[in-house]
């Protein structure tokens, strides 16, 4: 199984959860840079679990989405997974289903786990997972990487053999799906969704020179304005997107003044916010110093004894001077710093979980 | 107007996005035309703007935002 979905919805997370293991995981974007794998067996069935980048749609922008996009679409398929993880937050769900409803139109067996429930109920958002599985025609539970929350009717659900319903081609407008069909058949591709994204993007998986010429012939000879049919799709899914969720998603507005959204206000304040962040990274340079003070006098003094006792025990002359005056205080003046060092460096996880990267639409 | 001319605090419409190379982009983070926004904050000595668009919070960067036609 693979496990995909947008940047920093939780796929490690739940991927650690469910293998036992402790990949990195973060608060912002792009953690995960390689493919992960990992195990676990439920039921007596073994499972091989496939930890990926986050990726924002089905058109790579950055080398670890073209890795992801690349696997989903290798050509030979004997790589392929036999069943894709969806993960979406519930707190941003509308534009993570986008994802969604692009990789339920390859044709592999899709089962969506919504993640972030426990944040999502504190914010006042009511999802109606059944209505979605209806409307996406792929088995949905609703979990927690955090409280645990749904892992066990998570690794049930997988259990199940998925089969897929494949459904009609809702990315594309009616009079271009001749097309499109004509252009599968051409390049002998089964899945039209697939032969979508190679005629609207150039993808590394087919850099070879037959191909683009093929490709380049078929788009000329019949007029197609690729990017069109590519902003289309967008339309056209978001439309079906925002019907879904007026229905199965609902907002408490009284809830979700939360903690986050006030916060916002004062930490994003044209001029308070660079007063703010002025003020932390002063504060962390401070207690640096404060909380390495006393490891830094203790090494300070560690270290003149030691010169101390090594002038005692040797004879005076250049040698005993080389050791004393030079070698112990140069390795001491070196050393002094480490406690320094090491108290920033044991901050940085903290600094980071706390929300300080609001989500930024390149890289 | 362009949204790099939109008040902050305000709410207003998209009404069309300039054929760019980003507007693929823009469109996958559902900032379509006919789409709601508040422009949260703007940064100052033009810095990236930081528009709503349903519950989707995206940060722009000037040149981007700027592809953006609102009313
Ligand atoms: N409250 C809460 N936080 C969660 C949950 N799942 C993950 N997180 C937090 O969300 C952040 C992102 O988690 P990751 O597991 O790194 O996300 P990812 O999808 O692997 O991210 P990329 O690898 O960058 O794509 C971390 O700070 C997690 O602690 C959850 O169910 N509830
Ligand atoms: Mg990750």
């Amino acid at each position: 199984m693979a496990l995909v979905g947008n940047p920093n919805v939780g796929k490690t997370s739940l991927f650690n959860k469910l293998c036992g293991l402790n990949q990195k995981t973060g608060n912002y974007p792009g953690v995960t840079i390689d493919k992960k794998r990992g195990n676990f067996t439920h039921e007596n069935i073994p499972f091989e679990l496939l930890d990926l980048p986050g990726i924002n749609s089905l058109y790579p922008n950055s080398k670890d989405e073209e890795l992801v996009v690349n696997y989903l679409l290798n050509e030979q398929g004997d790589e392929l997974p036999d069943l894709i993880l969806v993960v979406v937050s519930a707190l941003n769900i509308k534009r993570n289903l986008y994802l969604l409803d692009q990789l339920r139109d390859l044709d592999l067996p899709v089962v969506l786990a919504i993640n972030m429930c426990d944040l999502a109920e504190k914010r006042g958002i009511k999802i109606d997972e059944k209505l979605l599985r209806e409307e996406f025609g792929v088995e949905v539970v609703k979990v927690s990487a955090r409280s645990d929350q749904g892992l066990k009717e998570l690794k049930d659900l997988l259990l199940k053999a998925h089969s897929v319903n494949e459904r009609e081609p809702g990315y594309i407008e009616a009079d271009n799906r001749d097309l499109l069909h004509q252009f599968s058949k051409i390049i002998h591709c089964k899945n039209e969704y697939r032969s979508f994204l190679q005629l609207t993007q150039d993808l590394e998986i087919n850099q070879k020179e037959e191909f683009s010429k093929l490709k380049k012939e078929f788009i000329e000879s019949n007029k197609i304005e690729v990017r069109k049919w590519k902003i289309n799709e967008s339309i056209l899914r978001y439309k079906l997107i925002g019907n879904i969720i007026k229905k199965s998603v609902v907002t408490d507005k009284s809830a979700a003044d939360d903690f986050t959204t006030k916060a916002d206000k004062l930490l994003l304040h044209p001029v308070f916010g660079y007063v703010f962040f002025l003020l932390i990274l002063f504060s962390i340079f401070q207690s640096v110093f404060w909380l390495a003070a006393f490891p830094m006098d203790m090494i300070d003094a560690g270290f003149s004894a030691l010169s101390g006792f090594v002038a005692d025990a040797l004879p005076s002359g250049y040698f005993s001077d080389l050791i004393t005056q030079g070698l112990i205080p140069g390795i001491g003046g070196v050393v002094i710093f480490v406690p320094q060092i090491a108290i920033l460096f044991l901050m940085f996880p903290y600094w980071k979980r706390a929300d300080t990267c609001p989500y930024c639409l390149s890289d | 107007m362009r949204l790099t001319d939109f008040e902050v605090k305000k709410k207003g419409v998209i009404t069309e996005i300039v054929d760019s190379p980003v507007a693929g982009k823009l469109m996958e983070f559902g900032i379509l035309p006919g789409a709601t926004f508040t422009v949260l904050n703007k940064a100052s000595f033009n810095g990236p703007i930081f528009i709503q668009v349903g519950a989707n919070r995206v940060m722009l960067r000037r040149d981007e935002a700027s592809a953006i036609i609102v009313e």
